[in-house]
């Protein structure tokens, strides 16, 4: 089930919402982890023990390692490697006999199964949290509910964010809730909703439509590279608007990528969660930067292999990862000369980067990949008119969609929500319960007529 | 008052959820969307079995917009939203001088020549000595759009038409592409208007050389419900456009034939099938719609000629207006019936054959029952 669709806007929401906010309090966490295991369990029926496994094995294991110090070590790994196998062999097992079987004399089976929903999620914030208990930032969790709440809380269960389990610790027990924080997870919800259907949605049309001439490989670029920012950020919104509605303060994910001017900075507003997932587990545990300059650029490029493997088990991914990590150690290499550029040109330059590293992340083999990098400078075909049709067709919602990318609107929401002027308010007051709906309609009416809304994410 | 906002909010959000979550609960189902012509998803089949393998929630994500209150009314506002967005088309469907149009422009020469093998060994197979195979090919509206406005991608339908020539030249080749204009067309449909084929008759008799009298000795007929004709392109794109009126022409020849469907559920043995008005396609009403095989016998026709024209629905509607120039007239859609079965069918010695098929067809011959 996905939050842009019939069944959970009109049917499971509206029988949750009651069902939570009229038990008392002591049962709310019991209603949100019985819907919970619910929305996992209409999309992944069979899969939902494994969640369960998963959960069942930390809970046990990280109190385990609390209790007993002297070998506190031992069930960490224990509980890592068992957190980390069902991902392994569910994601990664097809793509590492494939290759094994390229060596002279390996025939292995090639494993073929469905990937359950939100493994990769799920997976990290199981390590995450054992990680934290290890460390000691924080206690074990004593109470199994509570655990298993934190990893299968609906709205960040599937495609994030990674939530931490320190950030939400507290919260599982003493969140507070009131008709103002209700309303913010509403407009927020509300916000992601129309980023994913009237935005993302639309633009993989376009996507879709679009000819192989440079034009069209140039707008197909653009297009997918705003349609992917608008799907994951705009589930990343409804996920921390819904938490909202249900008293949680879920970790933002996105700040506005798209106006970064290095590649760092891009990474610093994009998939924050998962960034910073690898930046404290991976990247530091490792050495981080306070290593030989060698040293440091080993673990730039193993982190960033690691980021492209957890994206998919295919070489097109440890490409995209390792692209990366090639323009991280140059912009800090280069950091001195980088500096003098223009900030303007900077920008534009992150962008091409980025535009290009999708088309890399999109393509079915590393071959493609590179003929559709190829074709952007392929002047001997600049332009087909079916392209040129669509561009045309499309470009008020592209238009849109690069407005919406950078913080002009945000900014002048704040504006407002900050004046003081009466008239501001009242106009405030209206607007808001206004867009609501007609967002919530508009989106219904393109939910009721489309076919085209698989969420990207999803396939992590 | 900022409280107020925040109930009057919570409110409404919570008073569409369950209002339409309830509706759809409450309202019957509907089986039939008569606007997009396709049988709507009813509820699935609730097992264990089919909760454990995903299947019922995979077919209840089809259910519930197939189902959902006011459905049409929300498909008109997507496509007034594109609008404003300022698409140039909704779902794929473009408006021109009141006229709806599909955007259709992927011309897939593979499938073109494998059609052209196709007919070629229809004909090779079933075409007895002496007689001709003609070939005439049926352009789209796109084609006369795009002679006044060059702002849609479109097809080459020139070269569609000369692959064909080149790749069955053993037929007689009749060309149609000169006798219609965007106006022979509905307007929201992309059938042509069989009251406007007065070029298209005169072209394929002559090249024929069977006689006719033309158009103008038939009778102009049309019911109440068919002045209220939606054609198939208002139900794909939602778009907002006043009906039309459907015409279909009857002399003696069209009332006295007799007509018998093969492979179909129709009673009548009337050229017009007048219980398809109030159908899912008023189209149907000429020759029954989509029949595999028809036959139609003009005891008084002006010459004793068999004709067997395979088609697709456009033959429907062209096919009354040649019963006055042939004793018998074979319609084969090769989209429903393998023309290996044919000859068990059908006699077709003696008989001349018209391959008539609207450039669609060609484009995507797999739908072609010939191996």
């Amino acid at each position: 089930m996905v939050f842009s669709s019939i069944p959970f806007l009109f049917y499971f929401l509206p029988v949750l919402l009651p069902c939570y906010f009229l038990v008392p309090r002591p049962a709310k966490n019991i209603v949100l982890l019985l819907f919970s295991l619910i929305f996992y369990a209409v999309g992944e029926p069979v899969y939902i023990l494994l969640m369960l496994f998963s959960i069942t094995q930390s809970y046990l294991l990280v109190n385990l390692s609390e209790k007993d110090i002297k070998r506190r070590k031992l069930w960490f790994v224990v509980t890592v490697i068992l957190s980390v196998l069902p991902l392994v062999w569910y994601k990664y097992a097809g793509f590492l006999t494939t290759n094994l079987n390229l060596l002279p004399g390996v025939n292995l089976p090639v494993p073929k199964h469905s990937l359950p929903i939100g493994i990769s999620f799920y997976t990290f914030q199981l390590i995450g949290y054992a990680a934290d208990v290890y460390m000691k930032r924080c206690p074990a969790q004593k109470n199994p509910l509570h655990l298993a709440l934190y990893v299968s809380l609906f709205p960040q269960l599937i495609a994030g964010p990674i939530v931490r389990y320190a950030d939400v610790a507290e919260q599982l027990t003493t969140r507070t809730h009131s008709v103002e924080k209700f309303t913010e997870g509403i407009l927020r919800f509300s916000v992601g909703l129309g980023k994913k259907v009237l935005i993302a949605n639309v633009l993989g049309e376009l996507c879709k439509s679009l000819g192989t001439s440079m034009l069209g490989v140039w707008g197909y670029a653009t297009a997918s590279a705003l349609q992917i920012y608008y799907d994951f950020s705009g589930y990343s919104d409804m996920a921390i608007g819904l938490g909202r509605m249900f008293g949680f303060e879920i970790m933002e994910n996105f700040n506005y990528p798209y106006i970064s001017k290095s590649v760092a900075e891009f990474w610093r507003r994009w998939h924050m969660s998962l960034g910073s997932w690898f930046r404290d587990y991976i990247y530091i545990p490792m050495g981080g930067n306070r290593v030989s300059k060698p040293r440091w650029m080993f673990n730039i490029l193993t982190v960033w292999m690691l980021t492209g493997l957890w994206h998919g088990a295919e070489w097109t991914f440890v490409l995209w990862g390792l692209y990366f990590a090639v323009f991280l150690v140059l912009e800090k290499l280069l950091a001195k000369y980088i500096a003098k550029i223009p900030a303007v040109l900077n920008r534009i330059l992150v962008l091409f980067i980025v535009m290009v590293s999708f088309m890399i992340f999109d393509s079915p083999t590393i071959a493609e990949a590179f003929r559709r990098v190829v074709t952007l400078f392929d002047f001997t075909n600049p332009a087909d008119t079916a392209s040129l049709y669509y561009l045309r067709s499309y470009a008020g919602t592209l238009a849109a969609a690069i407005v919406g990318a950078t913080p002009l609107l945000r900014n002048t929401a704040k504006k407002l929500a900050a004046s003081e002027s009466r008239t501001t308010q009242n106009v405030r007051n209206i607007l808001v319960p206004v867009f609501i709906c007609a967002v919530l309609i508009v989106s219904t009416a393109y939910l009721v007529d489309g076919s085209y809304n698989p969420f990207l994410y999803f396939r992590f | 008052m900022k409280k107020l906002t925040n109930l009057i909010t919570i409110s409404l959000f919570c008073a569409i959820l369950v209002s339409f979550g309830a509706g759809a609960i409450l309202l019957p189902d509907t089986e039939i969307s008569k606007s997009e012509r396709r049988y709507l998803a009813q509820f699935p089949e609730l097992t264990w079995t089919t909760v454990a393998d995903g299947a019922f929630m995979q077919n209840i994500e089809k259910y519930l917009p197939d189902q959902f209150p006011l459905r049409e009314g929300f498909r008109s506002l997507k496509a007034t939203f594109e609008k404003l967005t300022l698409r140039l088309d909704s779902s794929d469907i473009y408006e021109y001088d009141g006229h709806l149009a599909a955007l259709d422009y992927e011309l897939k020469e593979n499938l073109v020549e494998k059609a052209a093998s196709k007919l070629n060994k229809v004909k090779d197979t079933l075409l007895t000595e002496g007689h001709t195979a003609y070939l005439a090919i049926i352009p789209p509206k796109n084609y006369y759009i795009a002679q006044q406005d060059s702002s849609h991608p479109v097809m080459d339908y020139e070269h569609l038409q000369q692959i064909m020539w080149d790749s069955c030249p053993d037929f007689t080749h009749i060309n149609l592409y000169d006798t219609l204009t965007l106006n022979d067309f509905y307007k929201t449909d992309s059938h042509w208007r069989q009251e406007r084929l007065n070029k298209v008759v005169e072209r394929l008799t002559e090249a024929m050389d069977v006689p006719h009298g033309g158009l103008s000795s038939y009778t102009q007929n049309y019911s109440d419900a068919m002045e209220q004709f939606h054609g198939v392109y208002v139900g794909q794109s939602a778009l907002p456009v006043d009906a039309e009126t459907m015409y279909y022409l009857t002399n003696d020849a069209t009332q006295n034939a007799d007509v018998t469907y093969v492979g179909a559920d129709i009673k009548e043995n009337a050229v017009y099938v007048e219980s398809k008005i109030d159908g899912v396609d008023m189209y149907d009403v000429f020759l029954g719609g989509a029949v595999p095989l028809v036959e139609i016998v003009n005891e008084t026709a002006a010459t004793d000629k068999k004709l067997v024209i395979f088609r697709d629905s456009y033959g429907s509607s062209i096919a009354p207006l040649l019963i006055e120039s042939y004793r018998n007239i074979a319609l084969v859609d090769l989209r429903y019936l393998d023309f290996t079965f044919l000859p068990e069918l059908l006699d077709t010695s003696d008989a001349d054959f018209l391959f008539l098929y609207s450039t669609g067809i060609l484009n995507d011959s797999e739908m072609l029952k010939v191996r």
